[in-house]
């Protein structure tokens, strides 16, 4: 192999500049994507099936991450609270905490885990074994066909489960201090309602779309840039499942600053 | 008419009466240090069925990416129905695209799609047709190839040849003025590969399109061809009938022809 004077090829330098070229392509392709999303042909049967896998495929791992995620936070918070005898802000820390963080941060990554990494190994088959090319060879706009549909789906989907999961979450610490540890439950509720607002609510759907775009975006463009064969394909979805938890871990971040601030 | 490499100049390759469909003129390509194209000057006649070969690594598959727009030349011009494709923007590609069929080397069909879907695909993409005349004519596409009766399969339950035919249909399927082939043969038994030479032949008599061929299967190019051209070091070094070819006194193109491993190849390259 020749010399090279690639600046993407130097030690520290290449990591950046590559890692800055990968910004700048996945912000193009998720704009294109979604400006996809508007334009004609419309192909309602692709964007169900991806509605439901997303949705309906990922309802019986939301129902359980939910569930025992209200659960644990109950009984933790529970054994904390009653050393203030303030056991009766049960139902609100946990209410408040499934649906500002744990809520959509949980589910999405439990989505990543299950539908951004299927995203990425079926459209890194399809790449390395030239169906894209094929799409394309056809006439048809392989990002509107393949990935505006999942991003779509992504966006409505993340935030019904994100919903999903809150409501389960707080079930279950309803059972928990209620049913086994004794809490009045007129309490649980009634601390819930006072301390709940509806921006939370907006806030934490607003939160689970964007993680719902985040993880669809880089499952599909990771699957995209998938090159050689069965390793290959491997690569693309470990991959992006690590860039889409770790996004979607930044990206909570700065959205609940914006948010406390706003 | 045969050339050589020093003969390889633009005027080459046609008779004033032969129009072609495809043009490619002084056309240079390389992939870092490796040269593909190195002033290549090709014509792809209109309504024939035009065969390309060459070794393996010869740029067969890259002159297909170059007609459907995937790549680019660093330098030279390519001509689609005498227009240059170097002013083509996006509509301009999506249009060429849409007149031009492709069979990819591994078939490329879609796993997740029946065969009925797989064909039906182009035919719902661009057509305003109803279900009723999509499957007439996705039976009337995959009769003319023999699997009428695998509708509801999937390309995983197919043959190695079976997923050639459907893509054959799925190439065909809108009736396409330019038919690209990739290695039609490619991993075939002998068998199999003349019968898809056979379904090229009637096809192509049924569709009088033009039809390219990249193969290096010299027994299907010399039963089936109209115009065989052979590429060898990034040039055109044979353009001619099929006659032309068996007759030819090129060392080059004889030893390719034969399989010879003594005459003028770099066989370790």
């Amino acid at each position: 192999m020749g010399k090279s004077n690639k600046l993407s090829d130097y030690i520290i330098i290449g990591p950046i500049i590559n890692g800055l070229a990968w910004l700048g392509d996945i912000t193009k392709v998720t704009l294109l994507s979604l400006f996809y999303i508007f334009l004609p042909p419309y192909r309602p049967k692709i964007f169900l099936a991806q509605l439901y896998f997303i949705g309906n495929g990922s309802l019986s791992v939301i129902l359980l991450t939910g569930s025992f995620t209200g659960m644990v936070l109950a009984l933790q918070m529970f054994e904390v609270l009653k050393r203030f005898s303030s056991e009766s802000m049960v139902g609100a820390v946990v209410a408040l905490s499934l649906t500002r963080e744990l809520g959509p941060v949980l589910s999405a990554l439990m989505v990543n885990a299950r539908a951004g990494s299927s995203m990425a190994a079926e459209i890194g088959t399809m790449k390395v074994t030239e169906q894209i090319m094929a799409i394309e060879s056809m006439a048809v706009n392989s990002y509107q066909y393949l990935i505006s549909p999942r991003i779509f789906a992504g966006i409505l989907m993340m935030p019904a489960l994100n919903i999903i999961s809150n409501v389960v979450g707080v079930l279950g610490g309803y059972f928990i201090t209620v049913s086994l540890l004794g809490l009045d439950p007129g309490l649980y509720f009634n601390k819930i309602d006072d301390f709940m607002e509806v921006r939370d609510l907006v806030n934490s759907s607003l939160k689970a779309a964007i993680f719902g775009l985040i993880l669809t975006v880089v499952g599909s463009y990771q699957g995209f840039n998938t090159s050689g064969g069965a390793k290959g394909v491997g690569k693309a979805t470990t991959s992006a499942v690590v860039i889409s938890a770790v996004l979607i871990l930044a990206f909570d971040y700065l959205l609940t600053s914006f948010m406390i601030q706003s | 008419m045969i050339t050589n490499n020093k003969a390889n100049s633009k005027n080459t390759t046609t008779t004033p009466s032969e129009e072609s469909f495809v043009k490619f003129v002084d056309v240079h390509k390389s992939f870092g240090d490796f040269t593909v194209f190195d002033g290549l000057n090709l014509n792809i006649l209109k309504g024939k069925i035009n065969f390309v070969v060459g070794r393996s690594g010869s740029g067969k598959s890259v002159m297909l990416k170059h007609i459907l727009g995937f790549l680019q030349p660093d330098r030279g011009d390519i001509f689609i129905e005498n227009k240059n494709t170097k002013l083509f923007n996006t509509k301009d590609w999506q249009k060429t695209r849409k007149k031009v069929g492709m069979l990819f080397q591994d078939s490329a069909l879609f796993d997740s799609m029946s065969v009925f879907e797989n064909v039906a695909f182009p035919i719902r993409e661009h057509t305003k047709k109803s279900e009723k005349e999509i499957k007439e004519l996705v039976s009337q596409k995959l009769s003319l190839v023999g699997l009428d009766k695998h509708h509801k399969k999937l390309p995983a339950e197919l043959s190695g040849g079976m997923r050639k035919r459907v893509a054959l249909s799925r190439a065909i399927a809108l009736n396409p003025d330019l038919v690209l082939f990739d290695e039609p043969s490619s991993g075939l038994d002998p068998i199999v590969s003349s019968v898809v030479d056979k379904l090229i032949l009637d096809i192509h008599s049924n569709l009088k399109s033009t039809f390219l061929i990249i193969s290096h299967d010299m027994k299907g190019t010399l039963k089936i061809a109209h115009r065989v051209s052979m590429l060898y070091d990034g040039k055109l070094v044979f353009n001619g009938t099929s006659q032309e070819l068996t007759n030819t006194t090129n060392p080059l193109v004889k030893q390719f022809v034969h399989g010879r491993l003594d005459g003028p190849f770099n066989i370790f390259y």
